[in-house]
């Protein structure tokens, strides 16, 4: 009994070494062979038709007779973002029928530990999904993300998506673009129409002093105002100091580099200023705000649970696509109130951007499969799919909230939301989420980030 | 034997001896940029007023996993050791929580303990019992015990197998002789039958305090550690150090002292335990 308890070990031992030893990547057919199997296509076409074709291809930086074999890593696992990446894919296919693109879903809760993992591996991902900007840097400083230079130039991008244009760009980087975004998201408060009109709101807030009546309309009327959560499974709370920072300092986007750089000191009058809003706002969340998470949140606004809330665009493909409401009727938005009339209107906002590994740098299907993205017909299949805000302009929009919310925020200044690197971000969310709920001062608030920070300037030493 | 032995060392020895090792860098997981930086992770941890906090919680659930799912399981067990009818059913049904994966339990009483639409809430809402509708998982006082209601009812069929197991093997002359000498029930369980069952405890024991040591799954689950750091154990720590802020040397430090807090302790108790063998 024993032997065979040791030979069956044996055998998954020896088992799991040959698996290992099996994932090796195929190489990429050379190009002799991909001009000898072209060949023949060649010949089927017309002589003249094929002259220009070949004069076209050869100006289209990426031309459709590229072979190779990309490996793409992405967030996107389920719903309409997973939908949409899987049409976009295939189309991908179709029109680069020498190319086989491998699509590798994560979870975004893993993401961070398996893209450092797999960039730092001997194996890594030719391309990958991910948020440019403080996440990405890390990966952008050591040397595992290559620059995008020459996609840049190729799909004239900086002309087409100037909005996005600075969140591509690293501190200690220069004017290198890393990162290429893929859409544009931007934070506006959504409400129900149903709750609102229930409670006998006709006209949404302009103003601080608005907000905080609505709020309390909302809640004599029996509806609780809005919700947030605690903690890394939730509506990060600092989606709320983004907007009253946005709404009290002159330049949020230089005191978020700040924060982003590890230069801030937390006792900044500016940040001081921005955390006293939550104080106000304390009687409207909803009871059990901190044991919420964000799908609980966006899904209690829909059921009317909470009459409005602070959400990216990116809701606007669960409302209307997976929950069927209709824009205008069951919901509507409003950019968030002016607190300082003096304060010029910025905003925030995020993006999701594809990104090369260093193995993908050299890879031409892989550069041709993060600027298919880029092009205009990619970008209206995606956004009109999800009902997401293109990365470039120009891009016809079917969806009435999108095309809104285009029109509303065009023209502001906007800046990339608050975000810092793996580790930094969820011990500062911790402590400004201690003060949000009012369980320490201000002065405590700040006394813990300077050491959190402190501790980490010394780590990244 | 040499095969064996190189598993044995590939699959269990390399990984403990490699995270001891790695509990002595700064290791940002950027990389490998390692540094040699001695005992400073462990001194950094147990400075660390969240490592604090999360030991805190861990002792809380290892005195109330003593309590709910050991005294439960055994009293199950005391009511199976019967000629019921349906014992096997009533067996199964006690035995199935341990079955579900956590993943589920976890939804199960994060639904549960909802405070808007939970059922709980719903039920005392309906008794009129509004008082004591709270915030069951918001709550920074409740949400930890909530949490362990929860690994409770998934637990308790465990241990109470372990004592059915036991109750069994106790020779039925040992506790008729005890009636005939004119012990009451509850004097046949405190004299008799609990002294008898000093093995069976010694395994519940050390299995419960290994699981209230590094519990993770459902607080990953249910709250993610919140609110508020309030249900945040060890292990919970361990990996939000190590795979979310990316900081392995930290996390390995973690990894070591809850093997050593669950090895350890696990080592003297079982040889104290099974020193003083009780037999009548």
């Amino acid at each position: 009994m024993k032997k065979t308890i040791v030979m069956m070990l044996i055998a998954i031992f020896a088992v799991s070494m040959l698996l290992m030893g099996v994932g090796c990547k195929k190489e990429a057919a050379p190009a002799e062979e991909v001009a000898e199997e072209a060949a023949p296509a060649e010949e089927v076409a017309e002589e003249a038709p094929a002259e220009e074709e070949a004069e076209a291809e050869a100006e289209e930086p990426f031309p459709s007779t590229i072979s190779g074999e990309v490996t793409f890593m992405s967030y996107w696992t389920g719903g309409v973002e997973a939908e949409a990446l899987d049409m976009i894919a295939k189309k991908f296919m179709e029109d680069y029928p020498n190319i086989e693109l491998t699509i590798i879903p994560k979870p975004g809760d893993e993401i961070y530990t398996v893209i450092q993992t797999n960039l730092a591996s001997s194996d890594p991902v030719d391309s990958f999904m991910f948020w440019p900007d403080a996440a990405l840097k890390p990966f952008v400083d050591q040397g595992l993300v290559a620059p995008l230079t020459d996609i840049y130039e190729a799909m004239n991008y900086d002309e087409i998506a100037p909005g996005v244009y600075n969140w591509a760009r690293f501190p200690g980087h220069g004017d290198t673009p890393y990162a290429l975004p893929i859409n544009k998201l931007v934070f506006a408060t959504f409400y129900n129409i149903h709750k609102f009109e229930e409670a006998g709101i006709e006209k949404v807030p302009e103003t601080w002093e608005e907000f905080l009546d609505v709020c309390q309309t909302l809640q004599d009327a029996g509806i609780v105002p809005t919700a947030r959560s605690a903690g890394t499974i939730g509506l990060p709370h600092w989606s709320w100091l983004d907007r009253f920072g946005t709404r009290t300092m002159d330049d949020y986007g230089s005191f978020l580099q700040s924060v982003k750089d590890l230069s801030i000191d937390w006792t900044d009058p500016r940040f001081t200023k921005a955390c006293s809003y939550w104080d106000e706002m304390l009687p409207y969340w909803h009871p059990d705000s901190t044991s919420l998470t964000y799908g609980d949140i966006y899904m209690m606004l829909a059921r009317g649970d909470i009459a409005m809330q602070t959400l990216g665009s990116w809701i606007i493909g669960s409302y209307e696509t997976e929950m069927g409401m209709v824009p205008f009727e069951d919901y509507d938005m409003f950019t968030f109130p002016i607190i300082d009339p003096d304060i010029p209107i910025q905003e925030t906002g995020n993006c999701n951007s594809a990104q090369l590994s260093m193995a993908g740098k050299d890879n031409i299907a892989a550069q041709a499969w993060i600027a298919y993205w880029m092009r205009p017909e990619t970008q209206e299949m995606y956004c009109n799919y999800t009902s997401n805000a293109p990365a470039i302009e120009g891009i016809k929009i079917d969806s009435p909230m999108i095309s809104k919310i285009s029109s509303v925020f065009a023209g502001r200044k906007l800046c990339y939301q608050f975000q810092l690197g793996a580790g930094l971000h969820d011990l500062v969310v911790a402590e400004v989420e201690k003060r949000s709920y009012g369980l320490i001062t201000q002065e405590k608030l700040a006394e813990n980030l300077n050491n959190i920070y402190a501790e980490w300037r010394e780590k990244e030493e | 034997m040499i095969p064996a032995y190189a598993m044995i060392a590939l699959i269990i020895f390399f990984p403990i001896g490699f995270t001891v090792y790695a509990s002595l860098l700064r290791w940002r997981g950027e990389g490998f940029d390692m540094k040699f930086i001695g005992l400073q992770n462990y001194i950094d941890m147990f400075n660390d007023p969240r490592f604090l906090n999360s030991l805190y919680n861990n002792i809380i659930w290892i005195i109330l996993y003593l309590i709910l799912p050991m005294i439960g399981g055994f009293v199950l067990a005391l009511l199976l050791n019967t000629n019921l009818k349906g014992q096997t059913f009533f067996k199964v049904v006690f035995y199935l929580p341990g079955v579900i994966s956590f993943v589920v339990v976890g939804i199960i009483f994060s639904l549960i303990f909802n405070s808007s639409h939970g059922m709980l809430n719903e039920i005392l809402r309906a008794l009129h019992l509004d008082i004591l509708a709270k915030q069951w998982l918001g709550s920074r006082l409740l949400a930890l015990p909530s949490i362990i209601i929860a690994s409770s009812w998934q637990y308790v069929g465990f241990c109470m197998i372990l004592y059915l197991a036991g109750l069994q093997s106790i020779p039925m002359d040992v506790l008729e002789a005890a009636e005939v000498d004119g012990a009451k029930f509850h004097q046949k369980v405190f004299k008799v039958i609990i002294p008898l069952l000093k093995p069976v405890n010694v395994v519940v024991v050390m299995i419960t305090l290994i699981n209230s040591i590094r519990v993770f799954d459902l607080v990953y689950v249910i709250t993610h550690g919140g609110p508020f750091r309030a249900t945040e154990t060890i292990g919970f720590v361990m990996y939000d150090v190590s795979f979310r802020a990316l900081l392995w040397g930290e996390g390995s430090a973690y990894g070591v002292f809850i093997f050593l807090l669950t090895t350890i302790p696990s080592i003297i108790y079982v040889r104290h335990m099974l020193k003083t063998e009780v037999s009548y």
